[in-house]
């Protein structure tokens, strides 16, 4: 028994060891199409003959969308020089939906300008703006290398409305209604997404084959616990001749075989939340590892129901 | 009790095993059912037994007076030719099943089971474990795990093939002395036991013989 204690102990771990890693990678390649762009959708003119005015409140209105995260105007104007930050940087202004950090700073810094975690001050002419470093922004919000300001009083529309997605959506999805939202002028609007890929990442992750390992471990597990309670059969003749009925015969081996199995259930959870990630992940290997542990009790169950059943004298020949 | 075989008829795969075959088999003594390897010695103990049923006759078990019953498998202790133990528990463990399969509480088991294993010679290994036991001692544990179930039949089917001469002999001394303890049949073509039995059934003649 002591060897399939282990081996429950060790497909726990396997299992949420191999789960964790997926959604590490997952989460890893998410991350990297984001900032590829893949959740971007930067509406403008269809045609650059035929220009278009897109309306400042129904694009910033698109940010209350469950599957928007931010979403604005964004305006290039002319370069500028900055005393802290160098010669003809170019300035952008944006909607403070688009980038909420404009409610607190005059100015934010593209990453590629300046790497100061804190607020700072910034000379302008005789001025002074609070300024603050932003983080890397993904391709399609264009303002890694510039600075970016709010949109001038009195500004109610803009050429270029720029729609940042949120995570686990795609722009396929969204395009269209997206569009049917704004307001604009002029010639037909495109949404075009900055960076496509060849399949979809949320899609292959939710419907990868392997995420059935769990299941898998456990059907194996109850494979094994049912061969090695035939090579008991000695043992559990014992029971039959010492008056134990087939009934309760049964039970206690069902019985062992949980235990066991919740020591499979037991070690993914435990690894699950040692491993930590979002309660989401944590929660979804616990409740694989214990659908595993159901599997195994199942199939160990079922591989030896005949056993308790068979005449005791017969199964006391049998040799284990 | 005492058993009754009328008539008994029990074949296997096409072969048959025995045919016609009525014998008595005193209450409360031990016989020896005697009869070479194949003869259908452990069959006709199974079907006494009530775990097989016969081709044609009739086997019932009666008390002195009229009342008969059919063989009941959950009355009878059954001690198997091998060493059928939980190898990794103790004899006093292996001991208690048997009463506790019977309803008796923790307490009454152990009990029951320690007197048992002190019945059957045994009391030194009432903890040690049942794989460190010789295939004697694991015998006479079988019969002390019969003894403390406290049924009215004991069947023992060639408890000795696989023991020595001395182990053999021990055994035959402690199935003598079990004798008035309850109804104990034991299947055997070993001369030792046949002479520790009080009477001896042939399966051939089916008649049973005075010891």
């Amino acid at each position: 028994m002591a060897p399939l204690i282990v081996l429950a102990v060790v497909m726990g771990l396997a299992a949420v060891a191999f789960s964790s890693f997926q959604s590490a990678s997952f989460v890893d390649r998410l991350a990297e199409q984001k900032m590829a762009g893949r959740n971007v959708l930067v509406i403008a003119a269809a045609d650059q003959r035929r220009p278009v005015t897109i309306q400042r409140a129904s694009c910033e209105r698109l940010s209350e969308a469950s599957t928007v995260d931010r979403s604005g105007l964004l305006k290039r104007t002319t370069n500028s020089d900055f005393i802290q930050l160098g010669a003809r940087i170019p300035v952008v202004e944006a909607s403070v939906t688009l980038f909420p950090q404009l409610d607190e700073y005059d100015l934010l810094i593209g990453s590629k300008l300046g790497s100061q975690t804190k607020a700072f001050f910034v000379k302008i002419g005789s001025a002074t703006a609070s300024a603050h470093t932003i983080a890397q922004q993904p391709t399609g919000v264009d303002t890694n290398s510039a600075v970016v300001t709010g949109l001038r009083a009195g500004t109610n529309s803009g050429s270029i409305c720029v729609v940042v997605l949120s995570d686990l959506t795609t722009a396929e999805r969204n395009r269209a209604i997206i569009l049917s939202q704004l307001s604009s002028s002029g010639g037909p609007l495109s949404a075009t997404q900055v960076f496509t890929d060849t399949s979809d990442p949320i899609n292959d992750f939710k419907n990868r084959p392997d995420r059935l390992l769990p299941l898998v471990l456990g059907f194996l597990g109850g494979l094994c616990g049912g061969i090695l309670n035939r090579l008991r059969s000695s043992e559990i003749a014992a029971y039959r001749l010492s008056g134990t009925s087939a009934r309760s015969l049964f039970v206690i081996l069902a019985a062992e075989q949980s235990l066991i199995s919740g020591l499979f259930a037991a070690s993914a959870a435990g690894a699950a939340l040692w491993l930590g990630g979002t309660p989401s992940t944590v929660w979804a290997g616990i409740l694989w590892a214990v659908s595993g542990a159901m599997i195994w009790v199942t199939v160990s169950s079922l591989s030896t129901i005949d056993l308790p059943l068979r005449q005791p004298p017969s199964l006391a020949k049998d040799r284990g | 009790m005492q058993i009754d075989v009328v008539d008994a008829r029990l074949s296997f795969d096409g072969r048959l095993i025995f045919d016609s075959f009525t014998a008595r088999f005193p209450s409360d003594r031990v016989t020896a059912l005697v009869g070479p390897s194949g003869s259908g010695k452990s069959s006709l103990l199974s079907a006494m037994a009530g775990f097989q049923k016969l081709d044609s006759g009739a086997i019932c078990w009666s008390t002195g007076d009229e009342s008969r019953t059919p063989p009941i498998p959950t009355s009878v202790s059954w001690i198997p030719q091998g060493s059928n133990a939980i190898g990794i528990r103790t004899a006093l463990d292996n001991v208690m099943i048997g009463p506790l399969a019977e309803g008796k509480s923790l307490e009454q088991a152990n009990e029951l089971s320690a007197s048992a294993l002190a019945d059957v010679g045994l009391e030194h290994a009432t903890y040690r474990r049942a794989r460190t036991l010789s295939g004697g001692e694991l015998q006479r544990m079988c019969f002390a795990r019969a003894l403390a179930s406290d049924k009215p039949f004991i069947f023992a089917d060639e408890p000795s093939s696989s023991l020595d001469a001395e182990n053999t002999e021990r055994l035959a001394e402690l199935i003598h002395a079990l004798r008035a303890r309850a109804t104990i049949v034991v299947a055997t073509h070993d001369p030792l036991l046949i002479s520790a039995a009080e009477c001896q059934v042939h399966l051939r003649s089916g008649r049973p013989l005075a010891a």
